[in-house]
C-alpha cells in the first residue's frame, strides 16, 4: 500500500511538471520565407534500434528514448556556430533525428555546414531550399476533363481506391469542406502551430485525388474511397493565392510522416532545387514500396526536382508541348476542383494533373496491391499510342492502365452486355 | 546521453511480475556512441520473495552493446546485461543476446547460463512490432519464448525437479506521446502462470497494465 501511495505522489509530480514544460518540438511559424531562408538542417544519427530495459517493447523505437539527449547535442552545436534551433524532427526512415538551426542574416552559410559536417555526432548538414507549387491559370471548360477521357466512373466501377492511402503534401486543406468530408484520415500541419489552414493549391489538389462520389454535390475525386493524408508543407504566399512555398524541412517531414503512416502514393505538385535530404526520402520510399508522383517544372528541360527523379513519376498537363519522352500527360486545364470556402472552381496546371495521376495509381494499387513504381510506370505507359501524338510525353490512358491491372475490361465494355448506342463514349 | 523515470502499475518482466502484482517506479540511463556502441543502467523497485531466500526490493540492470545498420532499414546489435537484486545476490544473472531490427519490427534472442542464479541456463528469444495507429499513438505487439533447462532439486516449477520449462508471453498495447510523457497501456499474457513462482514468490495472471514515462 505504501508502494501504491508513492508511486502515484511520482505520477501526480511528473504530470503537474509536464503541464509546466513547454512543448519541446514546435517549429516557429516558417510564413516569413526570408527569415527562414538562412537556415540550415543538421541531421543527427539516430541510434539504430537496441536493447533498452526501459523501453523494450518498442524495441528502442528512437522517437521518446534519446531524444532530449539529441536535442541538447543539436543545442550545443547551435551555440558553438551562433545558431538557435528552431525546430526538429525525427526520420527514422533514414536513421537521422533533423534540427534546424536559424543563422543570423549577414552569417554565411558555407563555412557553418562544412565545420559542422565534421562533427562526429552529426550524419549530414544542408541549407534549406525553397520549393514553389506548379500551376498557371487558364480555366475555360465547364466539366471534369477527366470524367469523359478516363471514363471515371466506368473506372469506379472495378476500383476506388478503397485500400490505398494517398498523402498529399501541398499546401493545406480545407478539412470540412462538404467534398471532402469523409474523406482525410489523417492530416497535419508541418508549416507552423495553427491547426488546420485551408489554402487553394492543397486543397483542389486533395479534391482531384479523392473528392466524395455520388454526393449530390461537387466533383468526384480520381480515387473517390481512397484514404487521404492531408500534409500541410507549403504555405500560401500573398498576394496570388493560388502560388505556394514550401520549405526542405516543411517537406522532408511530410514525407517521413508519409512514411509512417502507410501512403502507398504520395503526391508532390511542387518543383525546387536539388535537394539532398529530400533525395534520400523520396528513395526510402521508393524502398518500401511507395510510388511517388510529383508535377514535371516547366522551368527545366528534365523536369526539374523532384519530378527528374528515376523512381519518381512526372506528370505535365496535356497541354504541355515539350516534355520528355517519360512524363505522363493527363488533363492540365479547366479542371474543376474543391476550393476553401466550401465552393468549386476550375484550377489548371501541371500540379493538378499530377494529383489526377496520383489518383489513377491508387485505383491501380487498389487493383493489384503488390506493384512497385516501375510496375505502375509500366501500365501506365502505352507505347502504341505515343508515335501518333504530337506531344513528346505519354498520355495515359486510364482505361487500358486499369483494364492491363485488373486483366479484364474497364472502359467500353457495356458494348458486350448489349448497352444502347446513346450511351457509348 | 538521456534518461527515463517511469511509473508502472505492475513490472512485468518477459511476462511475470517481479513486483507481485503491484506499482513499480523505474528510472534508466542510457549513453548512444556515434560509432555504434551503447551502455547503460535501468533501476527498479521490486518485490521478490523467494521461498528459503532474503526478500529483495530493488533490481539493477546495466546494459551495453553495439549496434549498426548494415543495409538500408536493418540494423543489427550484440549486447549483454547483468541483472542484480538488492539483499538477493543469490539471484543476480548475466545474459548475452544477439538482435536484429527494421523499421518496425525488432527480434532478439537472449541466453543466460545462470537464469535468476539458479545453476541452470535459459534462452529467451522476442519478436516486437509497432505501428502507428492515428497521431501520437502506435500500437505495439511483443511475443516472448523462454526456454528454460534446470537441474538443481529448486526448480522453477514445483513439483518438477529436473527437466525444461517452455513459457510464452505475450504483450500487446498503445503507447500515447504527450512529449515529454509517454503513456502506455497494455494487456500482458503468459502461457504458465506460475512460472516463476519460486524466484519471486507469486504468481502472475493475465491482466492489463499502465505505465507512465517521462523521457529526458
Amino acid at each position: 500500500m505504501r508502494l501504491l501511495a508513492a508511486w502515484l505522489r511520482l505520477v501526480l509530480a511528473l504530470a503537474f511538471c509536464g503541464l509546466a514544460v513547454s512543448a519541446r518540438c514546435q517549429t516557429d511559424p516558417t510564413t516569413d520565407a526570408a527569415a527562414a531562408s538562412h537556415e540550415v538542417l543538421v541531421m543527427l544519427r539516430l541510434p539504430p534500434p537496441h536493447f533498452r530495459p526501459d523501453a523494450d517493447y518498442l524495441g528502442g523505437y528512437a522517437r521518446a528514448s534519446g531524444s532530449a539527449g539529441r536535442q541538447r547535442i543539436a543545442e550545443e552545436l547551435a551555440a558553438r556556430f551562433r545558431l538557435r534551433v528552431v525546430g526538429s524532427y525525427p526520420m527514422p526512415a533514414l536513421g537521422v533525428d533533423c534540427f534546424v538551426m536559424q543563422a543570423p542574416e549577414n552569417l554565411p552559410l558555407e563555412p557553418i555546414i562544412e565545420g559542422m559536417g565534421l562533427d562526429s555526432r552529426v550524419e549530414s548538414v544542408q541549407a534549406v531550399n525553397f520549393f514553389r507549387v506548379l500551376s498557371h491559370d487558364d480555366p475555360l471548360y465547364p466539366l471534369q476533363p477527366t470524367a469523359a477521357l478516363w471514363h471515371l466512373d466506368e473506372l469506379h466501377q472495378v476500383t476506388t481506391g478503397k485500400s490505398v492511402r494517398v498523402a498529399a503534401i501541398d499546401s493545406g486543406v480545407e478539412l470540412d469542406h462538404p467534398d471532402l468530408r469523409g474523406r482525410i484520415v489523417v492530416a497535419r500541419n508541418f508549416v507552423d502551430t495553427r491547426d488546420a489552414v485551408a489554402e487553394l493549391h492543397g486543397t483542389a489538389v486533395a479534391g482531384i485525388i479523392g473528392a466524395r462520389a455520388d454526393n449530390g454535390v461537387g466533383i468526384v475525386g480520381i480515387a473517390p474511397e481512397a484514404g487521404l493524408i492531408a500534409l500541410r508543407a507549403c504555405w500560401q504566399v500573398p498576394p496570388d493565392d493560388r502560388a505556394a512555398v514550401c520549405s526542405s524541412f516543411t517537406l522532408a517531414k511530410a514525407l517521413q510522416f508519409a512514411i509512417d503512416n502507410n501512403a502507398r502514393v504520395i503526391n508532390l505538385s511542387l518543383g525546387g532545387p536539388r535537394d539532398r535530404l529530400l533525395e534520400r526520402l523520396i528513395a526510402a520510399a521508393a524502398l518500401r514500396g511507395v510510388v511517388v508522383v510529383a508535377a514535371a517544372d516547366p522551368r527545366f528541360a528534365d523536369g526539374g526536382f523532384p519530378a527528374s527523379l528515376p523512381t519518381v513519376l512526372a506528370v505535365a498537363g496535356d497541354d504541355v508541348h515539350d516534355a520528355l519522352a517519360t512524363t505522363f500527360l493527363a488533363p492540365g486545364r479547366d479542371i474543376p476542383a474543391t476550393l476553401p470556402g466550401r465552393k468549386w472552381g476550375l484550377v489548371a496546371g501541371s500540379s493538378y494533373a499530377a494529383a489526377e495521376i496520383a489518383g489513377l495509381v491508387a485505383l491501380l494499387i487498389d487493383v493489384a496491391p503488390e506493384q512497385n513504381s516501375q510496375q505502375i510506370r509500366e501500365k501506365l505507359s502505352t507505347p502504341e499510342k505515343a508515335a501518333s501524338t504530337p506531344h513528346r510525353g505519354a498520355i495515359v490512358d486510364a482505361c487500358a492502365a486499369v483494364a492491363r491491372t485488373a486483366g479484364a475490361c474497364a472502359c467500353g465494355c457495356r458494348v458486350a452486355r448489349g448497352a444502347p448506342p446513346a450511351l457509348l463514349p | 546521453m538521456s534518461g527515463t523515470l517511469t511509473g508502472v502499475s505492475d513490472y512485468r518482466y518477459r511476462g511475470s511480475t517481479l513486483t507481485d502484482k503491484r506499482p513499480a517506479a523505474q528510472v534508466g540511463f542510457a549513453y548512444d556512441d556515434p560509432k555504434g556502441w551503447y551502455a547503460g543502467v535501468f533501476g527498479s523497485t521490486v518485490r521478490l520473495k523467494p521461498p528459503g531466500g532474503p526478500s529483495s526490493y530493488f533490481q539493477a540492470i546495466a546494459y551495453g552493446g553495439y549496434a549498426t545498420h548494415v543495409t538500408e532499414g536493418l540494423s543489427v546489435e550484440v549486447g549483454g546485461d547483468y541483472a542484480a537484486f538488492a539483499e538477493a545476490s543469490d539471484l543476480n544473472y548475466g545474459e548475452v543476446f544477439l538482435g536484429a531490427a527494421t523499421d518496425s519490427v525488432n527480434a532478439r534472442v537472449y541466453y543466460s547460463p545462470r537464469y535468476f542464479g539458479e545453476s541452470s541456463s535459459a534462452a529467451y528469444g522476442e519478436i516486437n512490432a509497432t505501428q502507428p495507429l492515428v497521431d501520437r499513438v502506435r500500437l505495439f505487439l511483443h511475443g516472448g519464448y523462454l526456454n528454460y533447462r534446470y537441474e538443481s532439486p529448486y526448480g522453477l516449477v514445483p513439483p518438477h525437479n529436473e527437466g525444461t520449462q517452455r513459457v510464452f508471453d505475450g504483450r500487446v498495447g498503445v503507447r500515447i506521446d504527450f512529449d515529454p510523457f509517454q503513456l502506455e497501456i497494455a494487456w500482458v499474457g503468459v502461457s504458465n502462470h506460475v512460472a516463476t513462482y519460486l524466484i519471486t514468490g507469486t504468481t502472475s495472471p493475465n491482466g492489463v497494465v499502465a505505465s507512465l514515462s517521462l523521457s529526458f
